[in-house]
């Protein structure tokens, strides 16, 4: 009996000592799909705050009026223990029917048998995305483990006020370079703000890789895809940023705890940041400061060369481990959030820009300017999306933007050298892949 | 220290002055955090993290009226909800612990060491690594939504580091007390309940007011154990207002500063009343 | 009955026992269950269960989603040559060594200050408790920002004696000593206990030292400290099991990753990152138990010193 299966294991464990009058839980009573009468009832798990759970209950209401065969209840748990729970719930086999699920996490559970491939079963409509959107919830074998709520994408913001003080001109993203970029920074810095934040680790590396016709993973996701003197370089050129107005090792330190809300940008202690495009609107509104997002930089000067990409903002997946007739009302729930106008209507942005992009055009006529600004960019940016998009993040790599925290953090205190940093991460990375 | 010899008066005096000087500069010290965090919850979201965070204009209790009313439930609910599940665990571990410690400190019986060490194994084991069998366990038992899988664990004594506070403080109580009631043919109960417990008033306090805070503030357990937002504790519904995923940004600062303030007051209050009963228990019997 | 014994002498002693117990000891050993009788269901129904779950995953490769497969000592083995694991027990080793002292002697000092007559005083306990009640709030990590970031309070404090202080909460080596003064700022609990210790020293052998003519320093020397021994021993080792587990601040405060550079790597940090985070809870299984016998070390050698300084009166 050395390898029971994880129920009876955890259950024996206990309910043996309670008389054995403990049995797991076993789900799975049939096929047959609900009626109004008799509805199927599922279970949707989504990290929340207050504004994107009023969002979802609204949204969660109109599908249930609209579908008297199925009951959706909802439950919305802090993102501050939403992973330790689902994974303790999984762990119990009692995981949300419709599961709330990030990029990072698509395949630690998907590989894993957690999630139903959303192909499997009908009732999802997928011709109204993008085939690179869809590409965002896809293993490597084309299995439809999640499908994106919302898309953004990691870029530059720039605090319009900020320039304007300073009196350096806005410089324009469809065609900056890398030192367009270095001398905007150091030309902010000198009216005693920062000028640039570094964004260091993978959102900002992969574009790098890109440009240098490099990825961030071999093809099987096991080891780091990438050069050494591409890391190098990349390296190098948090140390220019350094020199030209980047903020202090002290700084980016002091920030990497705090929330968006407390964060210098926030504060209009600093001119540009990385960040997701769908974090800017509350940054905006906390610095009370006209801000812009702008494209990442180019070696070239030409925007479609930048190697962007789409990034799934937040995802909905479906549980393996429901019965037939769930897995199919879960299937039907999260087709009416992804193409139901009136989901649409209820979420609007705040999970990112909906892939349904003709309806959203529709849809969301009325939104603040912030919000349309960021809705205008995203969509607009996919012209200049040249790289296949990455999928989801490989097994194991939960670690990595940790290792580059950590390396980059040292190298920016002058703690260890380029060469030290670039062998440091491409070993970590490679430990905690293969 | 009463002892009131008239030439000590004077200098008594001056050292209570003293006192008084060194334990306000210490409370500014201590109060300085919860100014900050009322001081906050009175601010609009944006001027929150201002570095001017000591500045008292534009104060308004907006950020009460949204907090109470911004998630499913009224703050209230929450309220409720974490009030049911710490009384029942107040008692049960005033009841669980008091009877074990006794067993443990005074009582012969084989075992009583072994068991002892039993115990001081439960507190060191981290306890992420029991959450999932803890689950499966109490899920089973079909107690997640419910206060059960809170308080029926302590009313079987499982909170260890209270047994432990209480033997020691049981050990502190002189024996001869012990001895002269059983000449006087009374049994393990009735020395339990008329002489041991009596003594311990203070342990019984600490007990009370720690398993009220402990409680209270708890977020690991009712994260895991209680899924169902009608269920939801004040802990869950405080770490709601926040979402720090990359994705989000929907965050209520202001509401979670005055949810905070509004939380933390039954604690205080529970605190300030019930630490009178800390310097009683032996002082009620002869004044120290 | 003596001290409570070091487990190595648990079985020796209780197999020396004579089989045949007497009337009154064969009735106080029924006493003993039945007042035992909620610990022993509570062991055998709700503890013991997860904890031997958790001590079997630990030979094993579990990652909640998939059975667990047993892989015998690996995963011990590969605690040998972790060397994030290395940090995180030279990080938590130096946080008990300097934090659970310093906060247990600023708690007696302050319990003894507040344990006087004195007006006020239930108020003046309140105030020092307060810390201790938002300690584990997530406003501490702004808080915290706030006072010891580069321009923040402390800063400005040493500034007014010209001194020019770091960013102590950004910095890889100073970051640390934050987290001990968060921790020693939340000296509420041991607070707390000695001072319901203090007020249960009867007060017949003050009475009695008075009598003999013994003054403050001898009364604090000779009685209070004595009998505050059971209370102190208690507090130690509380304490040091907690600062061993330490969790909350240091994830608050990092933003549950142990930055910058690991400087705030806890031992239970780690074990959670690589349970929860990495889906290693075989791994971070191994890791509590390793724990489990480091903190049980400690516990029995206090334990095993206690017998020459903690005084009971029994």
């Amino acid at each position: 009996m050395l390898t029971p299966t994880r129920r009876t294991l955890l259950a024996t464990g206990s309910a043996a000592l309670v008389g054995g009058a403990l049995a797991a839980c076993s789900s799975g009573d049939g096929g047959e799909t609900g009626t109004a009468e008799n509805p199927t009832t599922i279970l949707y798990g989504w990290w929340g705050s207050p504004e994107k759970d009023e969002a979802i209950f609204a949204a969660i209401d109109a599908f249930n009026a609209a579908n008297p065969d199925i009951v959706v209840e909802g439950e919305s748990t802090p993102w501050a223990g939403y992973w330790d729970k689902l994974a303790t719930m999984s762990a119990g086999g009692d995981a949300p029917d419709v599961i709330h699920m990030s990029e990072r996490y698509i395949l630690e559970y998907g590989e894993r048998g957690a999630l139903l491939d959303l192909r499997s079963v009908d009732g999802l409509d997928l011709g109204n995305l993008e085939e690179t959107v869809v590409a965002l919830g896809e293993s490597g074998d084309d299995t439809l483990y999640a499908v994106p709520a919302g898309l953004n994408a990691f870029v530059l913001g720039a605090n319009l006020d900020a320039f304007e003080q300073a009196g350096v001109e806005v410089p324009d993203d469809a065609t900056w370079t890398w030192e367009d970029y270095y001398a905007a920074s150091a030309a902010l810095a000198e009216t005693g703000i920062d000028g640039s934040g570094y964004g260091y680790g993978i959102e900002s590396f992969r574009p790098w890789l890109h440009q240098h016709g490099e990825t961030m993973y071999t093809e099987d996701g096991t080891a780091a895809g990438f050069t050494e003197a591409t890391l190098s370089s990349y390296l190098e050129h948090l140390l220019t940023l350094r020199e030209n107005g980047g903020q202090t090792a002290d700084q980016v330190s002091e920030g990497a705890g705090l929330p968006l809300e407390a964060s210098p940008f926030a504060n209009g202690e600093l001119g540009m940041t990385w960040l997701y495009s769908n974090q800017l609107g509350e940054q905006a509104s906390v610095a009370g400061a006209r801000m812009q997002l702008m494209r990442i930089p180019s070696q070239t000067g030409s925007a479609a060369e930048a190697g962007m990409y789409y990034k799934g903002s937040e995802f909905y997946s479906v549980s393996a481990e429901s019965d037939e007739a769930q897995q199919a009302a879960a299937v039907r729930f999260v087709d009416f959030m992804v193409n139901g106008a009136d989901a649409i209507e209820q979420v609007g942005m705040i999970m990112g820009v909906p892939p349904h992009t003709d309806l959203v055009e529709e849809t969301l006529t009325d939104l603040p300017e912030v919000e349309q600004h960021v809705l205008d960019f995203v969509t607009e940016l996919e012209e200049d999306l040249t790289v296949e998009s990455p999928g989801p993040s490989p097994i194991g790599s939960g670690n990595i933007q940790g290792i580059f925290d950590r390396e980059c953090l040292e190298l920016l205190y002058d703690r260890i050298t380029v060469e030290e940093a670039t062998s440091n991460i491409i070993t970590e990375i490679n430990s905690e892949l293969g | 220290m009463t002892d009131p010899s008239l030439t000590h008066r004077r200098r008594r005096r001056v050292q209570g002055v003293l006192k008084h000087v060194l334990l306000t500069a210490g409370a500014v010290l201590m109060l300085y955090p919860i100014l900050w965090m009322v001081i906050s919850s009175l601010r609009p979201d944006e001027l929150i993290f201002s570095r001017s965070a000591f500045s008292l204009s534009e104060l308004s209790f907006d950020n009460f009226r949204e907090g109470w009313n911004a998630l499913r439930h009224p703050f209230g609910h929450y309220l409720v909800n974490s009030t049911i599940i710490t009384a029942g665990s107040i008692i049960a571990n005033l009841i669980a612990c008091s009877m074990t410690a006794y067993a443990f400190a005074r009582i012969r019986f084989r075992g009583n060491r072994l068991f002892f060490a039993i115990m001081l194994i439960t507190i060191m084991l981290p306890v992420h690594v029991l959450l999932v069998p803890q689950y499966v366990l109490f899920n089973s038992l079909g107690w997640t939504n419910t206060p059960l899988p809170f308080i029926v664990p302590k009313l079987l004594a499982t909170d260890a580091f209270f047994i432990f506070l209480m033997v020691q403080f049981i050990r502190g109580i002189p024996r001869e007390l012990d001895e002269a009631a059983t000449i006087d043919g009374a049994g393990p109960f009735r020395i339990f309940t008329r002489i041991i417990l009596p003594l311990c008033v203070p342990a019984l306090a600490t007990t009370a007011i720690f398993t009220f805070i402990w409680t209270w503030n708890d977020f690991l357990g009712p994260l895991i154990f209680l899924t169902d937002s009608e269920s939801h504790t004040v802990q869950l519904a405080l770490r709601s207002f926040v979402d720090s995923s990359s994705s989000g940004g929907g965050s209520s600062w202001g509401a979670l500063f005055a949810m905070s303030v509004v939380s933390l007051l039954p604690v205080f209050l529970v605190f300030l009343f019930g630490q009178r009963f800390l310097i009683r228990g032996i002082a009620t019997t002869g004044g120290k | 009955m003596s001290a409570i014994g070091e487990l190595a002498q648990l079985r020796l002693r209780d197999g020396k026992r004579p089989r045949k117990l007497s009337r009154r000891a064969k009735s106080e050993e029924r006493a003993g269950y039945a007042f035992m009788t909620p610990w022993i269901l509570g062991i055998i129904v709700i503890t013991a269960g997860p904890m031997l779950a958790s001590l079997y995953l630990s030979f094993t490769d579990y990652s909640f989603l998939s059975s667990p497969e047993w892989v015998g000592l690996a995963n011990y083995q590969e605690l040998l040559v972790d060397t994030r694991f290395h940090q995180a027990i030279k990080v938590t080793f130096e946080y008990v060594v300097i934090s659970v002292p310093l906060q247990l002697i600023i708690a007696l000092l302050v319990a003894m200050l507040l344990d006087g007559g004195l007006r006020g005083m239930g108020l003046y306990r309140s105030a020092y408790y307060l810390p201790s009640l938002i300690g584990g709030s997530v406003a501490i990590a702004i808080l915290w920002r706030q006072v010891f970031g580069a321009d923040g309070l402390f800063n400005q404090f040493l500034a007014v004696f010209g001194i020019e202080g770091p960013s102590w909460i950004a910095h890889p080596d100073t970051a640390l000593g934050t987290l001990i003064v968060l921790n020693v700022w939340t000296f509420g609990a041991p607070m707390i206990i000695f001072l319901a210790g203090l007020r249960q020293i009867p007060t017949m052998y003050y009475e009695a030292a008075a009598v003999d003519g013994a003054g403050r320093l001898r009364r604090f020397w000779n009685i209070t400290i004595p009998m505050l021994t059971p209370i102190i021993f208690f507090n130690l080792i509380l304490q040091l099991i907690g600062a061993f587990q330490a969790f909350t601040q240091a994830f608050i405060i990092s933003g549950g990753s142990g930055a910058p550079s690991d400087s705030t790597l806890f031992y239970t940090l780690y074990l959670y990152l690589e349970g929860f985070g990495n889906f290693q809870m075989g791994y971070a299984s191994a890791m509590a138990w390793v724990l489990v016998v480091i903190i049980g070390a400690f516990t029995a050698l206090n334990f095993a010193v206690s017998k020459y300084w903690v005084f009971y009166d029994d």
